[in-house]
């Protein structure tokens, strides 16, 4: 089972009001009622506690597809400070 | 020919008394001031509200859209869910395109804007929230009620600052009788109890500093009075035409007979002495439900305890008026909801009809000696009446006068 980014499940139920027994790594952004707006509004919260920008969410990303996305991003940005 | 009227079938009401049309009516009745120290607005000069006390849109809506939207349409939707339950329709079953959605509402939405703008000012731009226009815009409130109700025809605000919810049921009544929908759900949804809010209208002066005794610092028509007290609230009404109502066997609470609405052209905030402007929406109102002043039995004033306004109301109801009928500001329990107003005071003129007893005006102990009134005081009166006007008088100079009659 694939956990769900931690900082994610906080801006889901903290930031947008999702309660957190809906939360499934196979839960599509759609599936838990988020519309692009609701995804602008996530993209902001998540960068305003990381630092980091999340791109190439979709409606259609399930949690799971999400929280690989957020630690690419993240061991990108980390590579980058690297060097 | 005579005007139709529109039937009321339901009424939702959200109010510093409570959240529901019964908590509301009982607070009313009750004349008792819910004015007190607003822990939200400390530190500014004005720091007294009437607010709303257990709203809890998490509960009554969902979480998520308590974290959406703010408070003035968190409270529309609760209101609008009432008056569509009160009505006995679903809106699951009924025909969309032919439901209006008209709401009222005086200014945008301070609520949260506070934390943005200082974001702003800290060069914080990535941090502003993208929903910071979306949950702010004055048409949010029939937006958003017509999004959760699928009311798929026309769907819009009016905003005539302390007019506006008066102003949307005329509109709504005209509307209706324009053929341009079956239904229409209006009202006014605002909440003024907010940082900006507060020290805006503080520096205008239109606000009492009655810091000492918060309770007692609405004081319709009263000699004391010194300026209004910052509030918010919704009502939601629903509107047919009569054979519409009939037709489907509603229950019809009380008529919406006549709509008058004039601008005074005068100055941008203050009414002229004479009322003028007002008087003229009072006749037109009378026209309109094809009545006239000996019909009417009872007045719900605009009254917002400024001296300016008061002082203007009454030269106007004594223009229109041999003997003004008995008149109540609702102003002086719940204080000044702005956009929300208007609705609110027509739903307790609805609920003054169905009941025939007339709410009392809160902290009215000496009536100005300029003044020649019957003001209800104490704990209401029973009297009976077939006819009763609501007015509302907002800054531009907007006059919009409702007639109601018994159902």
């Amino acid at each position: 089972m694939t956990d769900i980014n931690e900082v994610l499940t906080r801006c889901l139920t903290d930031g947008l009001g999702l309660p957190a027994d809906g939360l499934h790594p196979e839960a599509t952004f759609d599936d838990l009622g988020l519309d692009s707006l609701a995804l602008l509004e996530l993209a902001v919260i998540y960068e305003d506690k990381t630092g980091h920008e999340p791109t190439g969410l979709t409606a259609l990303s399930t949690l799971a597809q999400a929280t690989a996305l957020l630690a690419s991003h993240q061991a990108d940005s980390t590579t980058e400070a690297g060097t | 020919m005579t005007a139709e009227g529109a039937a009321i079938t339901g009424i939702g009401m959200v109010t510093p008394s409570g959240v529901g049309v019964q908590a509301s009516w009982a607070g009313i009745l009750s004349g008792k001031p819910t004015a007190e120290v607003d822990d939200e607005l400390a530190g500014l000069p004005v720091a007294f509200s009437c607010r709303v006390p257990d709203l809890d849109a998490c509960a009554r809506l969902t979480s998520r859209l308590a974290l959406r939207l703010d408070r003035f349409t968190q409270m529309a939707l609760i209101a609008a869910h009432e008056a569509v339950a009160d009505a006995g329709l679903n809106s699951e079953a009924w025909h969309g395109e032919r439901v209006a959605v008209v709401m009222g509402v005086g200014t945008a939405s301070f609520d949260r804007l506070e934390a943005e703008v200082m974001k702003l000012a800290s060069d914080q731009v990535r941090k502003i929230s993208p929903l910071m226009i979306p949950r702010s815009i004055p048409n949010m409130a029939s937006g958003e009620i017509s999004l959760a109700l699928k009311a798929r025809g026309p769907s819009f605000a009016t905003s005539t600052a302390c007019a506006s919810g008066a102003t949307a049921l005329g509109t709504a009544l005209l509307l209706l009788r324009a053929g341009a929908c079956d239904i229409a759900i209006a009202g006014g949804a605002e909440s003024v109890r907010n940082r900006i809010s507060a020290v805006g209208f503080s520096q205008l002066g239109a606000l009492s500093t009655r810091s000492g005794s918060p309770a007692a610092a609405s004081r319709p028509f009263d000699t004391g009075r010194d300026g209004f007290v910052l509030s918010e609230g919704a009502a939601v009404l629903v509107l047919e035409r009569p054979a519409h109502a009939r037709g489907r066997g509603a229950r019809t609470r009380a008529i919406l007979s006549g709509y008058g609405a004039t601008c005074d052209a005068h100055h941008p905030t203050a009414p002229p002495v004479d009322g003028r402007g007002a008087a003229a929406a009072l006749r037109m109102a009378l026209a309109d439900a094809s009545l006239t002043a000996d019909d009417i039995g009872h007045i719900n004033a605009h009254g917002t305890s400024t001296p300016l306004n008061d002082a203007a109301e009454c030269q106007a109801l004594q223009a229109v008026f041999p003997q003004p009928p008995p008149t109540t500001s609702n102003k002086g329990v719940w204080g000044h909801s702005i956009g929300a107003a208007g609705a609110i005071e027509a739903a307790v003129t609805a609920l003054t009809l169905e009941h025939q007893l007339l709410p009392p005006t809160a902290n009215h102990t000496q009536q100005d000696p300029a003044f020649d009134l019957d003001i209800v005081t104490g704990s209401g009166r029973h009297h009976q009446v077939r006819a009763a006007v609501s007015n509302s008088f907002g800054f531009g100079g907007h006059n919009a006068v409702l007639i109601l009659t018994v159902g």
